[in-house]
């Protein structure tokens, strides 16, 4: 396969899985966001702040936008055109990507995405993003799982597949790690038993955000407890939001991409193999609340790590 | 006259590139006026070179460097016994204006302006000084062109680039042999006289030798004859045909190109000297080996190097469609 | 061209007020009788109610819609694709014409051949000045720095797609050939597959040769001209890229063949082959059908500032180390300047008289020629000869006295860069326009391929010309396309 064309079916499907991830995430903080009014203060100010690090962008200017911090905030992350980051410009990246390999993915899948793009593009619905955002996001959220669907259902197992995979769970990992690197941190001050709703409702919007909060009440009753959210998002065996889960997904695409090929250098390999067995014997210490940011800290850096030894691998750009 | 030519460019990128591709014309031709003897080419880092036969009879070396390496060293050296043959001008019974419709094929390949040579109203104020009158002796024309040029254009470098059309020259009044060059063919040209551009060498006793222009003006009972425009005179023993074409963006020496976004540097030393006979054991033979060593860095995947996406773009959609 | 409406029978139904002109009508003759093999469709076409039909027009527009058959029209930050519209009445050609069509076509790309690989070689035919070799070097597409280079199987055009028109009398006219990156054929058949599902039942009563077999004939004469007679080589088809208004077509043969659509930084050049960075490492390419013209096709032999080519590729190909479709510097034998010599090269190489007639044809480079083309600019259409894509045109009877002027100025300056051309009335043809059948101007554009021997697949593209009255049929000018059936026979016992 084209390295070009492998790039492209990677890029597509992580900017794909990009968005999908911000328009959740954007759809739990917003309503976080209310049921938050009256008890912290200056939430929106928080809200972006705990936005941008996680996205890794610069914390939007919102003091221009008329009607409210909020809606200014929702389009930063939704439309701006000079935030490449936002939700339109992933998915616009990702149909780029998709244009140029259309030969190597069904016609089904190039149909998915490009209805996604044009029905999100269409000034009428895009309107209705403001008065309604749980619909817009839950548009974007069921256009990436569509296409993901339509993948698994139309393509072959070949490699161009296979590097679909990668793409989608590396940042899947990638992103359900900062997820739960930046709140573990924002939440770690909510110790007080007085503080013990407040501290339910956050962390419960950590799970939503990386739609675990029901497979995660399936298995654990009772208040959400910090230290089982890490570890459930972190170490669960089969849950697909998990890092262990993504990671061992990404490294059985990479195995079965190698499995015909004559590679010396398997960096990307052995570095996922590391990762994800440090996550299989983790110390349960290491979890602990004075650890566990350099812990999460040192599991990104791997993973990015990781993504660019694949890329360099296979002449990726 | 036998003449030794040494003639190296050492190319230096300011970080490392990779995939350069290249092809040199720098071996001197055999014909009527000159033999090549003897031709060595040696290029570092090694790497295999090919060569090729363009549609002039030019013979081009090409080569590839795909490994990352931040300087490149091309060197070539030939032995070439120049004879030019009897150019007796003076009995040439050509006459202005030419007729070309049963001249030879070759020849008329060279009456058309295109490229650097090319149309601009620029060029108008120097037609009209030098302008054939009917029945004129061609030879005595292309002598008062050369003459003409060399007197009202300064020789001066880097006032205009290897890639200048004659616009840039007529211009600033400056310009370097190449440039001089383009003007004669542009204005013979303009007067239905075929004429072509010639890239080489010119020896030059105690003094800097260099890469040199210079053309060839077609005269119907005389064929192809070399005038100097730089030097206001008729090609002799010291000059040293490498190749010949329309103009200079035929025939360019050295061309290559690069993936990276490292500026290059380029230097060129050339040196000529005259021998007593045919050398037994020549300059190639002492030549330095030209291991410049490979720098081993990680591969710059930038594919996109400094073009923006947009001029890709334009280019894309640029295609004709048929 | 006049508008006056001729004096004939009208019919009823969808054909009322159908208008013959001067123009030869497809399906009818002068009394509006339907022609013979057009007997049945016009039955058919009559007996659909108006909402049926509707539907299936608007049918033909979703399938194309869905079959992705777009041409990208630029806009800036990202391309914008827009459906070619195709017309769901079909164009048909009895057996007894297509024979003609054929074997002029296959004697006109025989002598383009020869040709060119004439003028890049010895040039008998300019040294015997059948052809004035100053035409020859003036000409935009000449690559002289090519002469003398070897090409695989001495082919240089493998794919040509060539355009005719018919005449008053509805005789068979080759306006021009393309002989460089002929397009077009992706939508020859995917108007196929979708006039199939359209008006299955009609398709079904005519004998309709297959066009499908496109791909698999191209795909053998790309490997035919394979380096080193290689029997399995890698063949690979070159596009400028995505924002290129074919991409669709390069893509879709590129499917429709099982080949890797690359782009020029797919691949490099490296011990004078030609190699695709795959994610396996370099993998050697051998064939290259390219849709890139000449001028990017290598930045170190044509234009430097090219960043769609690969760099080195002309090398290679020199050395006979990859192949190339089409060759380079095919774009002389196309050249409209060029075009008027064709006959005579006909003549010249094969010792035949042309099958197929040619649209008479004044150069301005001729002093005679020139005055006759100045004096009748109205009556004229004059061309530019080095373009393509109906833009540089004058259009004589649609023209304005200031653009006549315009054009006459720069007739005067570069007549080496005009030619004048009769205006011919395009064939007119049925053609659905809201709710009604009118008659269109349509041309037509069979594509010719060059192998181990010259087959023209038995279809073609029908290009219309929307506007009432516009002769301009280009996909980028308002143009639109139809279905085109080549019948086994003659179509006249068909019930």
């Amino acid at each position: 396969m084209l390295s070009r064309v492998a790039d492209a079916l990677f890029w597509m499907s992580r900017y794909l899985e990009r968005a999908e991830h911000l328009a959740r995430l954007l759809d739990v903080s917003f309503h976080l966001e209310l049921d938050l009014r009256g008890v912290s203060a200056r939430p929106a100010e928080q809200l972006a702040h705990s936005l941008s690090v996680i996205l890794q962008q610069p914390t939007p200017e919102l003091n221009g936008h008329a009607s409210g911090p909020l809606a200014g905030l929702g389009h930063w992350f939704t439309f701006e055109a000079s935030n490449p980051a936002c939700i339109m410009g992933c998915l616009t990246r990702a149909r780029m990507n998709a244009r140029g390999v259309r030969g190597n993915i069904s016609s089904a899948m190039w149909r998915e995405l490009n209805k996604l793009y044009w029905q999100l593009k269409d000034p009428e619905f895009a309107s209705r993003a403001s008065e309604s955002p749980h619909d817009f996001y839950q548009a974007v959220e069921c256009g990436s799982l569509l296409f993901q669907g339509v993948c698994d259902a139309t393509m072959t197992r070949d490699e161009g597949w296979q590097f679909i995979q990668l793409g989608k769970y590396l940042e899947r990992a990638d992103k359900t790690l900062r997820i739960l690197d930046v709140r573990y941190h924002m939440l770690q001050n909510l110790q007080n038993p007085m503080d013990l709703p407040l501290s339910n409702l956050q962390w419960a919007a950590v799970l939503r955000s990386c739609r675990a909060y029901e497979a995660y009440q399936r298995t654990y009753v009772g208040r959400v407890d910090p230290e089982r959210v890490v570890e459930f998002l972190l170490l669960h065996e089969s849950f697909p939001r998990s890092v262990r889960f993504c990671l061992e997904q990404s490294a059985r695409a990479l195995a079965a991409i190698e499995a015909d090929a004559d590679q010396n250098a398997r960096q990307a390999d052995r570095l996922l193999g590391r990762v994800i067995s440090d996550l299989k014997f983790v110390e349960h210490d290491q979890l602990q609340p004075g650890r566990l940011h350099e812990f999460l800290g040192g599991l990104l850096d791997r993973c990015t790590r990781a993504s660019v030894a694949l890329q360099s691998q296979y002449a990726l750009r | 006259m036998i003449l030794e030519v040494q003639h190296e460019t050492f190319l230096e990128y300011s970080e490392p590139v990779t995939e350069s591709v290249a092809e040199v014309r720098m071996e001197p031709v055999s014909d009527d006026d000159q033999s090549c003897c003897s031709f060595h080419l040696a290029i570092g880092p090694q790497t295999p070179m090919f060569r090729y036969t363009d549609g002039f009879g030019n013979r081009v070396h090409h080569y590839t460097l795909v490994p990352p390496h931040a300087q490149t060293r091309v060197l070539a050296a030939s032995v070439v016994e120049t004879h030019p043959k009897p150019r007796d001008l003076a009995s040439s019974r050509a006459t202005y204006p030419l007729n070309l419709d049963t001249a030879d094929l070759e020849v008329l390949g060279f009456l058309q302006m295109r490229g650097p040579v090319r149309h601009t109203p620029l060029l108008q104020p120097l037609l009209a000084a030098v302008r054939p009158s009917n029945g004129m002796r061609i030879s005595d024309f292309v002598l008062q062109v050369c003459h003409y040029i060399n007197g009202h254009f300064t020789y001066a470098k880097a006032v205009t680039a290897a890639s200048s059309p004659i616009d840039d020259v007529l211009e600033k009044g400056k310009g370097v042999c190449q440039d001089f060059a383009h003007l004669m063919i542009a204005v013979l040209r303009s007067y239905g006289i075929p004429a072509r551009y010639v890239s080489g060498y010119i020896h030059r006793a105690n003094k800097e030798s260099q890469s040199h222009a210079w053309c060839e003006v077609w005269l119907p009972d005389r064929g192809w004859i070399g005038f100097d425009p730089t030097h206001d005179q008729v090609v002799t023993e010291t000059f040293v045909k490498v190749a010949f074409g329309r103009d200079f963006t035929d025939v360019t020496p050295n061309r290559g190109i690069y993936r990276g976004q490292a500026t290059e540097t380029i230097s060129v030393r050339v040196a000529t000297r005259a021998l007593e006979k045919l050398p037994k054991l020549s300059w190639q033979e002492q030549l330095p080996t030209l291991d410049v060593p490979l720098t081993t860095v990680l591969c710059n995947t930038n594919h996109l190097d400094d073009h923006s996406d947009e001029q890709v773009d334009r280019q894309q959609q640029q295609q004709q469609q048929q | 061209m006049s508008e006056t409406v001729l004096d004939a029978p009208t019919v009823n139904g969808y054909f009322k007020g159908y208008a013959q002109r001067e123009a030869y009508d497809e399906m009818f003759d002068r009394d509006m009788r339907p022609r013979p093999h057009y007997e049945v469709l016009y039955q058919r076409l009559q007996g659909l109610p108006p909402e049926e039909f509707r539907r299936r027009k608007a049918m033909t527009d979703l399938s194309m819609l869905q079959e992705g058959v777009g041409f990208t029209v630029y806009r800036q930050e990202e391309g914008i694709e827009r459906v070619w519209p195709m017309d769901p009445v079909p164009r048909i050609i009895p057996a007894s014409e297509w024979k003609i069509i054929e074997s002029g076509l296959v004697q006109r790309l025989t002598t383009l051949n020869l040709f060119l690989k004439d003028l890049y070689h010895d040039q008998f035919i300019l040294r015997d000045r059948i052809i004035d070799p100053r035409l020859i070097y003036e000409g935009g597409y000449f690559r002289r720095e090519f002469m003398g280079a070897k090409v695989p199987r001495d082919i240089y055009v493998h794919i040509c797609g060539t355009d005719l028109i018919r005449d008053e009398n509805g005789q068979y006219l080759v306006l021009e050939d393309n002989c460089r990156t002929p397009s077009g054929v992706s939508y020859m058949l995917t108007n196929r597959q979708v006039l199939k599902r359209v008006f299955p039942l009609i398709f079904e009563q005519y004998g309709v040769r297959a066009t499908d077999d496109y791909p698999a004939a191209l795909l053998d004469v790309l490997k035919y001209i394979a380096p080193r007679g290689n029997p399995d080589p890698t063949v690979v088809l070159l596009t400028p890229g995505i924002y290129n208004s074919a991409y669709f077509e390069h893509s879709y043969l590129a499917m429709r063949m099982g080949i890797n659509l690359v782009e020029g930084r797919d691949l490099v050049v490296d011990q004078n082959c030609v190699w695709m960075r795959t994610t396996r490492g370099l993998r050697r390419v051998d064939v290259i059908y390219r849709r890139i013209d000449d001028d990017f096709l290598d930045p170190l032999t044509f234009r430097s500032d090219s960043m769609l080519g690969v760099p080195g590729l002309v090398n290679v190909y020199r050395a006979g180390q990859v192949a190339l479709a089409n060759s380079i510097g095919t774009g002389i034998a196309d050249d409209k300047g060029i075009y008027p010599f064709v006959p005579d090269m006909i003549r010249y190489y094969l010792k035949q008289e042309p099958i197929l007639a040619s649209v008479e044809t004044f150069r301005p480079v001729v002093k005679s020629q020139l005055s006759h083309i100045l004096a009748n600019l109205d009556k004229l259409v004059v061309k530019t000869v080095n373009e393509s894509g109906g833009y540089g045109m004058l259009i004589g009877p649609a023209s304005t006295a200031a653009q006549q002027a315009e054009f006459a100025d720069k007739v005067r300056a570069h007549p080496r860069d005009f030619i004048a051309q009769p205006t011919v009335p395009l064939s007119q043809h049925p053609t659905y326009v809201d709710g009604q059948l009118e008659g269109r101007h349509v041309d037509l554009r069979p594509f010719i391929l060059c192998g181990e021997k010259i087959t023209v697949v038995p279809g073609a593209l029908t290009r219309v010309a929307l506007p009432r009255g516009s002769l301009v049929v280009n996909s980028s000018q308002g143009g639109g396309s139809k279905d085109t059936w080549v019948l086994a026979d003659d179509g006249e016992k068909v019930s």
